[in-house]
């Protein structure tokens, strides 16, 4: 991604003993997981599951269920999330670099991959009760 | 402390150039998704907590306008992020056949909008069926 201007040397260290390369992988495995499955997701969670008729939701909500309860979907959707989560984190805390705090960059990594990391585990306990 | 030396700017820089600000939109969409996600996180949680009749009420009260129309903001976010993301990976990751180049539009369909449209329709058939 070099059009990206994010090679693995902007993390504002010396690129030998910087981590960032790790968050940049992982941010790119993230962005091909979401670019594939996050639009689709949108449209059954925020369109098809919230249908008027509640004979319809309740249709789709069992086919979603079914879904979600099978356990090769589990694994493949805490795996969509974690990445996606990770993605999001990292472009946000580069953004908000780019927006003037810079100085901060390993400050953000705390609630940006921290973050990404709690949903993940959440994403994981809800997968495992479901 | 880092010996690195960055030129300051105002924190607007962005709305210096049109590519600047198409550059801007596209990591905005982080923003978008991210929020999206913990939303779905929120409906798994409705799912896995309170069974049937909680799920509904969850998904009544999602059905508002407001929640309609943040769907939609993220709907259209999420969307760029997957244009915009498969127009890179040709750049990014290019296919040889030979010593011939994949041409970017040709590989942008195979890596990008093939599997894309495919992942797509396999889970919304599976909703709607």
């Amino acid at each position: 991604m070099s059009a990206d201007g994010r090679g693995p040397a902007t993390g504002g260290r010396a690129a030998g003993r910087s981590d960032e390369a790790l968050w940049w992988a992982l941010f790119s495995a993230g962005g091909v997981m979401a670019a594939l499955f996050v639009p689709a997701f949108v449209i059954v969670t925020g369109f098809l599951l919230p249908a008027g008729d509640p004979a319809v939701a309740a249709e789709r909500t069992a086919q979603f269920a079914a879904a979600v309860g099978w356990w090769p979907v589990k694994l493949a959707l805490l795996g969509v999330l974690a990445l996606s989560l990770v993605h999001c984190g990292h472009r946000i805390r580069h953004t908000m670099m780019d927006l003037g705090m810079r100085r901060y960059s390993g400050l953000l990594k705390v609630p940006c991959y921290g973050g990404a990391l709690a949903g993940t585990i959440w994403a994981a306990m809800l997968l495992w009760v479901i | 402390m880092s010996g690195q030396y960055h030129r300051s700017h105002k924190w607007a820089w962005f709305f210096e150039r049109p590519g600047y600000v198409r550059f801007m939109v596209r990591e905005f969409t982080g923003f978008f998704v991210g929020g999206y996600l913990v939303v779905l996180l929120v409906t798994l949680s409705k799912l896995a907590g309170g069974g049937e009749a909680a799920f509904a009420e969850w998904l009544a009260s999602v059905s508002g306008p407001w929640w309609l129309v943040a769907h939609l903001v993220a709907l259209v976010a999420s969307v760029w992020h997957t244009v915009t993301w498969f127009a890179v990976v040709p750049q990014a990751m290019p296919i040889y056949l030979g010593e011939n180049r994949l041409p970017a539009p040709v590989a942008a369909i195979v890596m990008g909008y093939g599997p894309w449209l495919t992942v797509t329709a396999v889970i919304l058939w599976w909703v709607l069926r």
